[in-house]
């Protein structure tokens, strides 16, 4: 293997392996793809088949649990990301939403105006292959990206659970929509997936195994790097250990892909960070950078469980039909998905059914730091979520919605007494005590402009005063978007190669 | 995870202590139980079977008092593991006993419980409701069985 390429992308997930695709496209470019998990051919049933997606989450090596305690009383949370060739897009549920107009809107007051959605929408396009609106200006129907909506609203044999919520969304005045992938959407709706003939369309199907067989790209799967060599303002260097050994490569060009936690953590391993952080764990500063790991966002969910009162087909662990909703007008977009979940049954007591409130908005940031040196270590994550005063008020205003949802007719024939949180209990204390994550989390490496002391890249994705070192995934959103971030990290990683191409490299 | 709460029977404080620290008349108010070994007059292995959606597991456990102060209070350490997610889940429940009246009792419990392994990315929020109605339907079948008992008395 040659020891010296065009381009270094660390990280094979959604955007890195958009990126390796693109910009290995031309012959004469070099790009090595650096993959801490494993990169397994072909791609194991467990992760390929659709179907199996809940069984891979708990019963496969592919993830990263990163604990994060609760403010409210120190219990954990857990944030997963994908451990595997395809980061996220091989363990994920596979939604294939867009961000919100709103969402692009939030990035240029930010400072990056080169993201607004007129923009990042020939991006969207050039990404996807929609195969329910080929025809329409909004999609495109010949990027690498598999999208249908493979559920309608009147799928037969849908269980009865999903076609009473989906009156039960219209008698409280939600539009049904056809197409949630709009600038704007709000209503009930049938989500897009990644899901082609049954099988997972991961970054790996869509972008990489295409790509694999030129010889301009190298890839390297289960080689975790763990720190970058830098001198003045260039990366020199990429260390790596693989099976027991370190290997240091170098590159005209450095991606940093590794994901929200890991593209901080990698940078503050290499000594780019808060300095007095750095400090604390014994790591030498190289670059006073406040930013990293600081802006840190999710997306909280909220679980309200019902006494269930039928027994039915509970297959539908795969939502298939959503609310998008917003619950205040004065609402920038939509702030929430609202979710049937499935049942628990446990002999001798009453079935229970949940009903999730996913909020995509975090109002409050949170950071990650070091506890040592060690890159094995999972960083510090303090989530800092559902503590702004408005992400409160819009939790239980959606907790409140999912409340007389089970109310109208038809969801109260299969919803009964609603069970947690309980009689009497406060709810503001109650979410705060039981959110989980959506497993959206972003914000790390900050994208905006040299004069905000928190920014981390400029808008072209590149780290502030470094010339060949850049940072592409979840880490850069300067807002967590409202929706699934996959896509939005293959728009990411898509752009993330027109940039490299720009600087020539 | 936290829980906390109050069981309250009408019923004296010394007939409910001696009913908990019978492990065969404890665990036939606990729903839910596929199977109960005793092991000895402290400890108790159990079988929980759980469906969640189209998935179904079963849980086993071993349930060890490991402090008690009699009619007062009581310690008890619950392990265990899922057939699924070979997840661990661990649990310390403290219960105290108090008399506010005369034949009635009140059973204040304090729980925390620590999942590790991937169990934890489902497994809160079902563990919170069904405790919630485990709990319940305890308090049930509890009441009920020393209800029985004083009636044969």
């Amino acid at each position: 293997m040659a020891d010296h390429y065009d381009v270094i992308i660390i990280g094979g997930g959604s955007a890195g392996c958009a990126a390796a695709s693109r910009l290995s496209e031309d012959p004469g470019r070099k790009v090595l793809l650096l993959e801490a998990g494993p990169d397994p051919q072909p791609i194991p049933e467990m992760v390929a088949e659709a179907k199996n997606q809940v069984r891979l989450l708990l019963e496969t090596d592919y993830l990263a649990m990163y604990p994060s305690p609760r403010d409210l009383d120190g219990s954990i949370c857990y944030k997963l990301a994908g451990r595997i060739m395809g980061g996220g897009s091989s363990v994920n549920v596979m939604a294939a939403p867009r961000p919100m107009k709103a969402d692009m809107d939030n990035w240029v007051a930010a400072g990056n105006p080169d993201w607004s959605w007129e923009s990042v929408l020939p991006v969207l396009k050039r990404l996807e292959s929609d195969q329910d609106f080929p025809d329409s200006p909004l999609h495109g129907n010949s990027g690498p990206l598999y999208v249908k909506r493979p559920f309608t609203f009147d799928t037969p044999g849908t269980a009865d659970p999903v076609q009473a919520f989906i009156e039960a969304g219209q008698q409280k005045g939600l539009p049904l929509l056809e197409d949630t992938n709009i600038p704007d959407p709000e209503g009930v709706g049938h989500p897009p997936f990644s899901i082609k003939d049954g099988k997972r369309q991961s970054t790996v199907v869509a972008y990489l195994d295409p790509a694999r067989g030129r010889d301009n790209l190298a890839i390297v799967a289960e080689a975790q790097v763990q720190k970058l060599d830098i001198e003045g303002n260039r990366v020199t260097g990429v260390r790596y250990e693989k099976d027991g050994r370190q290997e240091t490569v170098s590159g005209d060009q450095v991606v940093v892909s590794a994901g929200v936690y890991y593209s901080a953590q990698l940078l503050m391993l290499s000594g780019i960070g808060r300095a007095e952080d750095l400090r604390n764990v014994g790591i030498e500063v190289v670059r006073d950078m406040p930013g990293v790991g600081r802006n840190y966002q999710d997306h909280a969910v909220v679980f309200m469980t019902f006494e269930c009162k039928e027994d039915f087909d509970a297959d539908w662990i795969i939502p298939r039909i959503r609310y998008i909703y917003k619950s205040h007008a004065e609402r920038d977009c939509s702030n929430f998905h609202i979710s049937l979940r499935p049942p628990t049954q446990i002999e001798g007591i009453k079935p229970t059914i949940p009903l999730s409130a996913s909020l995509l908005e975090q109002m409050s940031r949170g950071r990650l730091y070091l506890q040592s040196s060690d890159p094995r270590e999972f960083p510090v994550i303090e989530s800092a979520m559902l503590e702004h005063q408005q992400d409160i008020e819009s939790m239980t205003r959606a907790m409140e919605f999912i409340k007389e949802i089970t109310e109208t007719p038809p969801m109260r024939e299969l919803y009964g007494e609603l069970l947690t949180p309980g009689p009497g209990e406060d709810w503001v204390k109650f979410a705060q005590a039981t959110y989980d994550s959506y497993h959206h989390g972003v914000g790390t490496c900050l994208m905006g402009p040299a004069s905000n002391p928190e920014a981390v890249v400029d808008q072209t994705l590149r780290v502030h005063g470094m010339d060949n070192l850049w940072v592409a995934d979840a880490s850069i959103m300067p807002t967590v978007v409202h929706a699934n971030t996959n896509v939005t990290c293959i728009m990411i990683g898509e752009r993330l190669s027109d940039f490299v191409k720009q600087a020539g490299g | 995870m936290n829980f906390e709460g109050t069981i309250t029977v009408e019923h004296p404080r010394d007939a409910v202590w001696d009913f908990v620290l019978d492990i065969d008349k404890f665990s036939a108010c606990m729903p839910g139980l596929d199977s109960i070994d005793k092991i000895d007059d402290t400890t108790f292995d159990g079988v929980i079977s759980a469906k969640v959606g189209p998935m179904a597991g079963k849980f086993n456990f071993r349930s060890t008092i490991t402090d008690s102060n009699p009619k007062e209070a009581l310690t008890v350490k619950i392990e265990g593991n899922d057939s699924v997610t070979k997840s661990t889940v661990v649990a310390g429940v403290d219960a105290r006993m108090a008399e506010p009246r005369e034949n009635c009792t009140e059973l204040v419990y304090k729980a925390q419980v620590d999942i590790q392994g991937r169990l934890a990315i489902v497994g809160d929020m079902i563990l919170r409701a069904t405790t919630s109605l485990i709990l319940e339907e305890f308090r049930k079948r509890l009441t009920k069985a020393l209800d029985d008992e004083a009636a044969k008395a």
